[in-house]
């Protein structure tokens, strides 16, 4: 369960999130959705308490993110592929996480296998990686606590087909085990494949949220409505 | 399950790699993140890179060759004296000072310099907690750096006494050992205060050894100068105590120079650490 209410966040004057409230319930896939700038990303920061909202604020598990007990261990989160020491390899970037957790051993060679990398390839430096596979790497992160909510922002970035079809089962296999997943990402047609609740949101408001059914209304695509929806938005944020 | 090299992936059926979610993972998932995991992942961060291995092994090379030198003048330039263990073990302590706050440094801020940031406080988001066992790391490292570099000065003397003949006094003066430890710990403690208060490697680097050579140069002024900054000077502010001949004034100055030093960019760090926003 993720409960954001009326979170706001300022910098200097321009409201980067503005009153943004939506709930995502367990065993839900929620596509975040909205052009560059829109506030995805601040959200998705302010969601795991890495940025300090100016007002209102979000609930994980029914508490602040930051107040959760060995918080990583029940929610697993992707933010950016490139947030890792390039000078450690795959492997020790898992092992140190799974120190922190209090994850056994066993379990970063499981999701190294889940998430496709290999052995040669774990022990590499991440400095020498590919987007793909730092992606992969980000991903086996964040199942490394096998947890129960699932928050990520552009997990498909630099996947291959293949990949990004795995991606999907995978987001669909945790919503059916009970998971509350929150994915942000501008693969429209990916989202509208794997999403049973869809989040617009455009210069830092929400401009819809609901069943893709209630979101998409008689036009029936995503994309339509999309970009209808962001239209103006997104021409007051090239604007501004 | 098989493993292929082509990078594709599993089936969906083994979506988070549950074989069946094992009790021992479960369990051992412990209910908060213990300082002593955080402690050990600290303390880990400071060995597993290359910069951190290489610093090091550089640190207790510089030791070796210091205390290495000393025993080789030693012999050459006082023949009929004998080599002093302790001097040799007091020497290599201190070279610690050289290379450790550097290690300090990178340990408090290469986390904004190399990212890792955000990895690091999704996992423990309370913070502080991560600066309290970066310094438990950070003081357990010293203090093993310290008789490490006392073992490595004591095989040099070994040395010099098997091959080179030397005369060798091997008591240790274990204040003026301790005394030492203590100022290498201080030192390394101010490196790491001057990275959490920057976040950022090079310009702690910079200022952290700039800044001597400056109080150096200003207190060329006059002697007034001088003997106000003398007060912000650790090293001379603690070498009458190291020598057993301390008093309040010398006691005050340690204290001025580790509060202005040590204690405050640590607090102030600490507050541009809760507030600042991870990216």
């Amino acid at each position: 369960m993720i409960t954001v209410t009326h979170l706001t966040k300022r910098y200097g004057d321009t409201n980067a999130v503005n009153d943004v409230s939506f709930t995502v319930k367990p065993g839900t896939v929620a596509g975040f959705l909205g052009p560059n700038g829109a506030g995805k990303s601040t959200t998705l920061r302010a969601i795991l308490g890495l940025t300090p909202p100016t007002s209102g604020g979000a609930t994980v598990l029914g508490v602040p993110y930051a107040q959760l007990p060995n918080p990583a261990s029940r929610v697993g989160s992707l933010l950016d592929a490139d947030a890792l020491h390039p000078g450690r390899s795959g492997r020790e970037n898992l092992a140190l996480a799974a120190l922190a957790q209090g994850v056994g051993r066993t379990r970063i060679a499981e999701v190294l296998d889940l998430v496709g990398l290999t052995d040669k390839e774990a022990r590499k430096r991440v400095g020498t990686y590919s987007l793909g596979m730092k992606q992969r790497l980000g991903i086996a992160m964040a199942l490394l606590g096998d947890p129960s909510v699932l928050i990520l922002d552009e997990p498909a970035n630099g996947l291959d087909p293949a990949g990004i079809v795995w991606m999907r089962d995978l987001l669909r296999n945790a919503a059916s085990r009970g998971c509350t997943v929150l994915l942000s990402s501008h693969l429209l047609h990916e989202v509208e494949q794997v999403a049973d609740q869809l989040i617009i949101i455009g210069a830092g408001r929400i401009l819809a949220d609901g069943s893709p059914a209630d979101v998409l209304g008689s036009t029936g695509r995503l994309e339509d409505t999309y970009l209808r929806l962001t239209a103006t938005t997104s021409r007051e944020g090239l604007a501004s | 399950m098989t493993t292929t090299a082509d990078h594709s992936l599993h089936a969906p059926s083994d979506t988070f790699g549950s074989s069946p979610r094992t009790a021992a993972h479960a369990s051992s998932a412990a209910p908060t993140v213990a300082l002593g995991r955080l402690v050990a992942v600290e303390a880990r961060k400071l060995v597993d890179t290359r910069a951190g291995r290489w610093l090091l092994i550089a640190t207790f090379a510089l030791a070796t060759l210091t205390t290495a030198l000393l025993a080789y003048g030693s012999a050459e330039f006082a023949p009929g004296k004998p080599l002093l263990a302790s001097e040799l073990a007091n020497t290599a302590i201190g070279s610690l000072t050289v290379l450790l706050p550097v290690l300090a440094i990178m340990l408090a801020a290469s986390e904004w310099t190399q990212q890792g940031a955000l990895v690091t406080f999704t996992l423990e988001p309370r913070r502080l907690r991560v600066l309290a066992a970066k310094v438990c790391a950070l003081v357990a490292a010293a203090l093993v750096s310290c008789v490490v570099a006392a073992g490595l000065s004591l095989a040099v003397a070994g040395v010099a006494s098997g091959i080179g003949h030397q005369r060798v006094d091997w008591r240790l003066d274990a204040a003026v050992l301790a005394w030492s430890a203590a100022a290498t710990l201080l030192a390394t403690l101010q490196g790491f205060a001057f990275g959490a208060l920057l976040m950022n490697t090079p310009a702690a680097i910079v200022v952290y050894f700039v800044t001597p050579m400056l109080l150096q140069a200003v207190s060329a002024i006059g002697s007034k100068v001088a003997d106000a900054l003398s007060w912000l000077n650790t090293s001379s502010a603690m070498a009458p105590i190291a020598q057993g001949a301390w008093n309040d004034v010398h006691w005050g100055k340690v204290a001025v120079s580790i509060g202005v030093w040590v204690v405050l960019p640590l607090i102030a760090g600490s507050v541009r650490l809760v507030r600042r926003e991870v990216k």
